[in-house]
């Protein structure tokens, strides 16, 4: 337990000395809000001046929306691609083989790490200026729990997803290729700025058995209270299934991997 | 004349080394055409819901994204490469290499790169513009071809000019690359939307300090007639030109003084 907490307290460390990264990401992250911010209050000012009705979701609501959902792309980022590939592709990946923890826990517990200094850096001021200007809708607590598992859920999916893009480098050189088509994937699929319930039906069934919705899409449908218990259960036993898979795959691609790690001198 | 030559020469020696790895030529290229697929599909669901955008329908807010990616990939098959590293060049020093060159520094810079991951963004506008002409049934007639070729002279311009702007901050502060990308990518995209959308100190800013609004909204707008369709529509292609080669002049000025200012990494 000590050597985790270790781990995560160097992540920490590391990230007050990137200060400049961090005070960037927010910037960024804020103007995509703002612009988001924008986009909805126009789309529903058309809307209602043709007297449309958008039965699904609020004005307010789907503010709500786009500031939580900044909140969790904060909450799930990670380094694995990167990390990943410059590791094997310089060769420092050895070093995880000779230590007492696996690849894997090493890199989940340096996320875990950075995520302390993001929550008082980060993911503290988007709240707060995400209230202080956009004043989102109110939020019924009852639905905390849920919206927590369905978070974690979204964490290790997203985690996992990226640890199998990073460990893809041991074959493919150009990562870059898979990262993008990844983050693309993210982007449409996962209700990042888009909520699913605005997918037309074909749409909708093909995304329901996708992993992407997972990370953003379900926890903000809990915190906004428009899953029902049904919906609900669907989301964490796909979660749970999604997980299992995507960890067995990694488990087989680091076995894979490791058979084909040559060390040359030494 | 003998640029031109001279960049032929780097181009086609470039392209050779590229297509040594054929697989991932065609793989850079299709990667990148994903980008505005995904920006595309996102309004196509957007409307399924909304019925416009401020005025602005699906085929006329694609026509003017359009505006904004085929000027962009323009720019960046020449500008992107070297401008994203030039944080590193001048951090480690291989600066200098460019300086001992018979050439002007900048210009070496772009020679000895080239963006092929950039033709996938003018595939996917290309094809894009034509889907508009049919959609909006658009008449090329000579006035609005004439007018949207000086749109996008002018808008490539000042893409340009932004993106060596932004790049030439490395030689005075150390995270250029922030500097660079933040303009590129985040103040850009302001510009996925008509800035009719925003508050009007953001509309100002995008007109006047960034004027990310001349690439696309203002052309657009006139090209649809959202405003009157008066002498302002013969005149803005000129003052798009204009405004984009003054801001292109400035930016290779403010990189000349960075130039000017470079002294090596030591030792």
């Amino acid at each position: 337990m000590r050597l985790y907490c270790q781990i995560m307290l160097n992540a920490v460390q590391s990230g007050t000395t990137y200060r400049f990264h961090t005070f960037i990401t927010t910037a960024n992250r804020l103007v995509a809000l703002l612009v988001q911010f924008f986009l909805w209050t126009a789309l529903y000012a058309g809307a209602s001046a043709l007297s449309v009705p958008i039965t699904q979701v609020s004005l307010d609501e789907m503010i709500t929306y786009a500031v939580f959902s900044t909140m969790i792309s904060m909450i799930v980022a990670n380094e694995n691609i990167e990390t990943l590939s410059q590791k094997i592709q310089t060769g420092n990946i050895v070093t995880y083989l000779i230590r007492p923890i696996g690849l894997f826990r090493s890199l989940l517990f340096e996320t875990l790490g950075t995520k302390a200094f993001a929550a008082l850096f980060e993911i503290i001021p988007i709240l707060v200026v995400g209230y202080l200007f956009f004043s989102p809708a109110e939020l019924p607590l009852s639905h905390l729990l849920r919206f927590l598992i369905a978070l974690f859920n979204g964490f290790m999916v997203y985690f996992l997803l990226t640890f199998l893009v990073g460990m893809s480098s041991f074959w493919y050189l150009r990562i870059f290729h898979l990262s993008f088509v990844l983050t693309h994937l993210i982007n449409f699929f996962s209700g990042i700025v888009i909520p699913i319930w605005f997918f037309p039906k074909a749409l909708y069934a093909v995304t329901s058995w996708l992993p992407f919705d997972l990370i953003y899409y379900h926890p903000l449908a809990i915190l906004l209270g428009k899953a029902d218990e049904s919906q609900n259960l669907f989301a964490f036993a796909k979660g749970a299934a999604w997980i299992a898979v995507l960890a067995a795959a990694s488990a087989i691609a680091w076995m894979a991997a490791k058979r084909k790690v040559v060390v040359q001198g030494g | 004349m003998h640029t031109v030559k001279l960049y032929g020469r780097f181009l086609i020696v470039y392209m050779r080394s590229q297509l040594e790895y054929r697989f991932s030529f065609f793989g850079d290229v299709f990667v990148n055409m994903l980008t505005f697929v995904s920006l595309y599909l996102g309004f196509w669901v957007l409307f399924q819901t909304f019925p416009s955008m401020d005025g602005w329908g699906f085929w006329e807010v694609l026509f003017l994204n359009n505006l904004n990616l085929m000027t962009y990939a323009t720019c960046s098959m020449f500008l992107w490469g070297p401008m994203i590293q030039l944080e590193n060049t001048v951090r480690t020093g291989e600066f200098d290499n460019f300086l001992v060159r018979p050439y002007p520094p900048l210009l070496i810079l772009v020679f000895r790169q080239f963006g092929h991951t950039f033709i996938g963004h003018l595939i996917v506008s290309s094809c894009v513009l034509a889907l508009c002409t049919y959609q909006l049934s658009i008449q090329w007639t000579v006035g609005n071809a004439l007018f949207l070729l000086f749109c996008l002279i002018g808008g490539i311009l000042i893409q340009g000019a932004i993106m060596i702007a932004a790049a030439s901050s490395a030689f005075w502060v150390i995270r250029s690359k922030a500097v660079l990308e933040m303009s590129i990518y985040t103040v850009r995209s302001f510009i996925n939307y008509p800035i009719s959308i925003y508050v009007q100190s953001i509309q100002l800013l995008l007109t006047f300090l960034i004027p990310y609004a001349i690439v696309n909204y203002y052309p657009a707008s006139l090209f649809f007639g959202k405003e009157e369709r008066s002498a302002l529509f013969y005149f803005f292609p000129v003052i798009s030109v204009a405004v984009g080669a003054l801001l292109f002049l400035l930016a290779c000025k403010i990189f000349s003084r960075g130039v000017a200012r470079y002294d090596s990494s030591g030792s």
